[in-house]
């Protein structure tokens, strides 16, 4: 009982700022935090087929750069935006399935299935950033390369594409996504199929030998996250009204790991809360000129790492419950030579 | 004629500069399964120590062959101690860690020298060929990529550190109780690691703009090429530079630069697929 | 049909903004006694080496504008943004200035990708937005105004000159993202123009560092000059690999982008000297008034500031011309301020004459033909008051004001 109080406690935070947000903030940090909670919303994806299913997705942008285009394009080429964010959601799975099909039915595993799906997200970012000339376009969107597609429009009423929705329903509705996103990994993960993928994460051998299709679990895990992606990318591109190539690129890729590494592996809270935390600090940075940002920043993550190894949740667990010696988690494992 | 011995060289050159930029990581990834996201502010730093050093007074070879190796050895050093070191076994949050090196080693060198600093040229003139002519630099480049492959493949099979190394890095356990210093053999291979990217970074120093961000050109490329390469050391990345370069180049030449830059990152995509454990489990048995 | 459903769209979305926008647009500066306006550049990133100098640009120039008494009785304050050479701040930092900080103009985002991510933030929240950036031409917008040279102002002067003095034989070497596409095509429309030939248009990936097959395919064709629109510092290696190849003596490079990124000081004098570019502004510009000028970035950043290039001084000329309209407009409001910009407002600076052009919101000013020699640059030949191009009649914001997206030159 006193479980399931501490798993709701977040989500519900979370729709409390939602409805409680455009009351208090500004409208520049309602946009803001909605950028951002898109953002939060993809590197759950990968939380969650990193943390729960062990897959080290180094390429999960390129989910998030799939959902993003595929939004941009379907709402200018459809008007209305409800469906251009299924779209948005749909495109990464469907591309998820085939990649996925690739990768795990070849056993490929660990840092080298990491490396096929950064190339694959490189890939994607070579090919849209020589998009410039005219003649690649879909319907009347063009590509238009390393610029990106402008002007995308927001989110608008269900079904009544002039309807756009103000500041504080788009904030609402970003939020609100996040705590659903949450709420169905969450539920996703303490299934009978979740317990099953925590099993595979484990050992994949012992796994096996029991019976399990592993490489079924983890496509599924993987078009799930790839689904979750998809809903940031898509509501990332609405809130800011512009798609890029940048959105495949190696910092964007690697900024999701940052965010889930700094969150703590295996946990969910910890990564929404650390890209948020990440995502303001390089805003502030950017703001007020202290220093070279760079430098700022990345002594910033040189000292977390330090000092949070395990990531922020597991330390704060661990801190509260003081149960010192399983403070380390599944981070504390050697990881062997292939 | 000529033009098929231009060809040639751009073939052999692209091969060179992939295992120019990867020696060094792969040495660290491949003995220590640490994927050392700063290795390209390493190079960076090689370039700028070779400028730098160059700008107060010394020799250019001087400065590229010794200055810059050593120099990028001790930042390589001191990083080692204080951050790689406590991290050991933990994969990603090394990756974490060096990228926040990464990050801090631009600032740090755009802060202490500004985004603008004057380079040296190429030295050793051109060599025409036909219709053509290339620059004799760039041969010279090739050579000693060759010798540092070769010598680096060496000192792993032929000496009694490079015994001691490879035997840390197959069963660390076992290393350890035949009383072997396993910490220390990491460190000093981070070290050489660090030296060989720095010496990179030397070398090309006069054939590419010395800048702070001039490492995240090479670093997906490098990453690439070593992952690729899989368990063997050397002869594994190698092996992965030696598929993968000649492709781009020759797509370059004859289709458009997009399509080469395309087809190097596609090509290593089938290659883990066929190959899991990449090119060198062909004759290693995937380990 | 210009005005497509998509475009339909954006401006539908503008008005709806415009609810949020109406109550904070206007009166924000009318009790202070400063007025503020937004730098937006990349500080720090992979593109610093565009915005820092920039940056000191504007800043030089809201000294001066301070020094002399400030604005219409109100002191002018620049607010900062580091933009981290990241796109995704730009619209951020735009909707900062926007709605915190309560700007009157945003000048910079530099890159296209910035400034087409930046355009429609500031024309949904009504600032009007100065962009000083050289740029391939063909922004007619009513919210941006252009003060640096747009496609035609550059290619135009610097090909014909080329064509003449170095040889018909063109061969097109580039970055492969949006501008030098579109250059790419300026090339064509001059070839036809003053009979040359465009040998070929290979476009390289911005992180590409071995230029060895290209410079191949370069002596294969045999140019009479190669023009070079590479961009970024991976791309400085072509000019090193070129010049080991020995090929600087033999063939000529001609720019429009040289020396933006301070190329010719990263590189060797031995690799760089002879290349051939345009701009309105050149540092060595030997005038009185860009002596002023220099003393003036000297007293701001010391006497090691970076070089001023062609690229960078638009932070200083979009300063003075927007001062120059607040003046003549007597007001701070974005209609007034832009009425301004449209009535042809005439500001001698370092760079020469430049003048405001209304129905294009492009500028017409002085462009020089340069050559740099031991990493200094030389003037060859100065083409006076080259107007923006109309692209036909359709650049013009008094017919089409609703008009936001590029236009293209038809070969």
């Amino acid at each position: 009982m006193m479980r399931q109080v501490k798993h709701a406690l977040f989500p519900v935070a979370l729709v409390l700022f939602a409805a409680l947000g455009p009351f208090v903030l500004e409208p520049y940090d309602l946009v803001n935090l909605s950028a951002f909670s898109a953002m939060a919303i993809a590197a759950l994806g990968l939380a969650f087929v990193w943390g729960t299913l062990g897959i080290l997705n180094l390429g999960h942008s390129v989910f998030f750069g799939l959902g993003a285009y595929a939004y941009a394009i379907a709402v200018s080429n459809l008007g209305d935006s409800t469906l251009a964010v299924l779209i948005g959601i749909a495109m990464p799975v469907a591309f998820s399935l085939v990649l996925g099909y690739f990768l795990f039915f070849s056993r490929l595993g660990d840092v080298y299935l990491g490396v096929i799906t950064l190339c694959v997200t490189l890939i994607f970012y070579s090919f849209m950033t020589s998009t410039a000339d005219p003649s690649f376009h879909i319907g009347p969107v063009p590509l238009g390369g390393f610029n990106g597609i402008t002007a995308v429009p927001s989110l608008n009423m269900p079904g009544d594409p002039q309807a756009f929705l103000s500041t504080e329903a788009t904030f609402s509705i970003c939020l609100l996504s996040l705590a659903g996103a949450y709420i169905l990994l969450s539920f996703l993960r303490s299934s009978d199929a979740g317990r099953i993928m925590t099993a595979i994460r484990e050992s994949e051998l012992r796994s096996e030998l029991l019976g399990y299709d592993i490489r079924f679990y983890k496509l599924v895990g993987f078009a799930v996250s790839a689904a979750i992606a998809g809903l940031g990318g898509a509501l990332y591109t609405a809130v800011m009204g512009y798609v890029s190539p940048n959105v495949f690129d190696l910092p964007q890729a690697s900024q999701f790991v940052l965010w889930v590494i700094a969150g703590g592996l295996g946990a969910f809270v910890g990564p929404v809360v650390a890209s948020f935390g990440f995502q303001l600090l390089s805003s502030q940075l950017g703001a007020n000129q202290v220093f070279n940002t760079e430098l700022i920043f990345g002594a910033t993550i040189i000292l977390f790492v330090m000092l949070v190894p395990q990531g922020l949740q597991p330390m704060l667990l661990g801190l509260s419950s003081l149960k010192f010696p399983n403070r380390f988690g599944i981070l504390r494992r050697k990881e062997k030579p292939a | 004629m000529d033009s098929f011995v231009i060809l040639c060289f751009a073939v052999v050159n692209s091969v060179a500069l992939l295992a120019l930029i990867s020696l060094g990581l792969a040495v660290i990834f491949g003995m220590m399964r640490v994927i050392n996201f700063a290795h390209g502010e390493f190079i960076m730093l090689g370039g700028y120590a070779t400028v730098i050093a160059n700008h107060c007074g010394v020799n250019l070879w001087l400065s590229m062959l010794v200055v810059a190796p050593m120099f990028v050895a001790l930042i390589g050093a001191v990083a080692e101690r204080l951050i790689v070191r406590r991290l050991y076994g933990h994969l990603v949050t090394t990756m974490l860690a060096t990228w926040g090196l990464s990050l801090f080693l631009i600032g740090a060198v755009t802060a202490i020298f500004g985004n603008t600093t004057m380079g040296v040229s190429a030295p050793l003139g051109n060599i025409p060929i036909g219709a053509y002519s290339i620059g004799a630099y760039q041969l010279f480049l090739i050579g000693i990529t060759a010798l540092l492959v070769v010598s680096s493949l060496l000192a792993l099979h032929w000496t009694k550190y490079g015994l001691i190394a490879r035997a840390a890095m197959q069963n660390s356990e076992m290393a350890a109780t035949l009383g072997i210093n396993c910490d220390r053999v990491y460190a000093v291979t981070f070290i050489v690691g660090a030296a060989i990217s720095g010496l990179a970074g030397a070398l090309l120093a006069p054939i590419s703009g010395v800048l702070p961000h001039m490492g995240a050109a090479y670093v997906a490329r490098a990453f690439v090429t070593v992952i690729s390469g899989g368990g063997a050391l050397i002869t594994g990345f190698l092996s992965a530079a030696t598929i993968l370069g000649p492709v781009e180049a020759l797509l370059s030449y004859f289709a458009t630069p997009v399509v080469g830059q395309a087809s190097l990152l596609l090509l290593a995509v089938i290659i883990l697929r066929l190959l899991p454990t990449g090119v060198s489990s062909l004759w290693t048995g995937g380990r | 049909m210009k005005l497509s459903r998509r475009s339909f769209l954006g401006t539908s979305a503008a008005l709806s903004a415009a609810s949020i926008a109406g109550s904070f647009a206007g009166g924000a500066w009318a009790a202070s006694d400063t007025v503020a306006i937004a730098s937006l550049h990349d500080l720090s990133g992979a593109l610093d080496i565009y915005g820092v100098p920039s940056n000191l640009c504007m800043k030089v120039a809201v000294e001066e504008i301070n020094a002399a008494g400030g604005l219409l009785g109100k002191k002018v304050e620049l607010k900062v943004y580091d933009g981290q050479s990241d796109i995704n701040k730009y619209p951020q930092y735009a909707q900062k200035a926007a709605l915190n900080d309560r700007v009157v103009m945003v000048q910079g985002a530099l890159s296209g990708a910035a400034r087409e991510a930046t355009r429609p933030v500031l024309r949904k929240y009504k600032i009007p937005f100065i962009y000083g950036s050289f740029y391939e031409g063909g922004l007619c917008e009513k919210n941006t105004f252009c003060v640096n040279t747009g496609g035609n102002q550059q290619v135009v002067p610097l090909l014909e000159w080329s064509f003449k003095n170095l040889g018909k034989k063109l061969y097109y070497i580039a970055s492969d993202y949006n501008a030098p596409r579109n250059f790419g095509i300026w090339n064509h429309v001059m070839a036809k123009r003053e009979g040359g030939q465009v040998l070929a248009d290979d476009y390289y990936p911005l992180d590409v560092t071995d230029f060895t097959a290209a410079i191949a395919k370069i002596q294969a064709a045999k140019p009479d000059v190669v023009h070079s629109c590479l961009v970024g510092g991976p791309a400085m290696s072509f000019y090193r690999q070129w010049a080991a190849a020995g090929m600087l003596k033999k063939i000529p490079i001609i720019s429009i982008v040289f020396a933006a990124g301070n190329e010719h000081e990263v590189l060797a004098p031995e690799e760089t000297d002879g290349v051939i570019v345009a701009y309105n502004y050149f540092q060595e510009l030997d005038t009185p008034k860009n002596k002023e000028f220099l003393a003036k970035v000297e007293a701001v950043a010391g006497k090691n500031h970076p070089y001023i290039n062609g690229e960078v001084f638009g932070g200083y000329s979009g300063v003075m011309l927007w001062a120059e309209a607040v003046k003549r407009a007597g007001s701070f409001e974005r209609e007034a301020v832009l009425a301004a910009l449209e009535s042809s407002i005439r500001w001698e600076g370092p760079a020469g004459v430049m003048t405001t052009d209304g129905p294009t919101h492009n500028t017409t000013q002085d462009v020089h033909i340069i050559k740099v020699e031991n990493r200094v640059w030389s003037l060859i030949e100065k083409k006076e008051q080259i107007p923006p191009d109309t692209y036909g009649g359709k650049c013009n914001v008094f017919t089409n004001p609703n008009q936001t997206d590029f236009l293209m030159p038809q070969i």
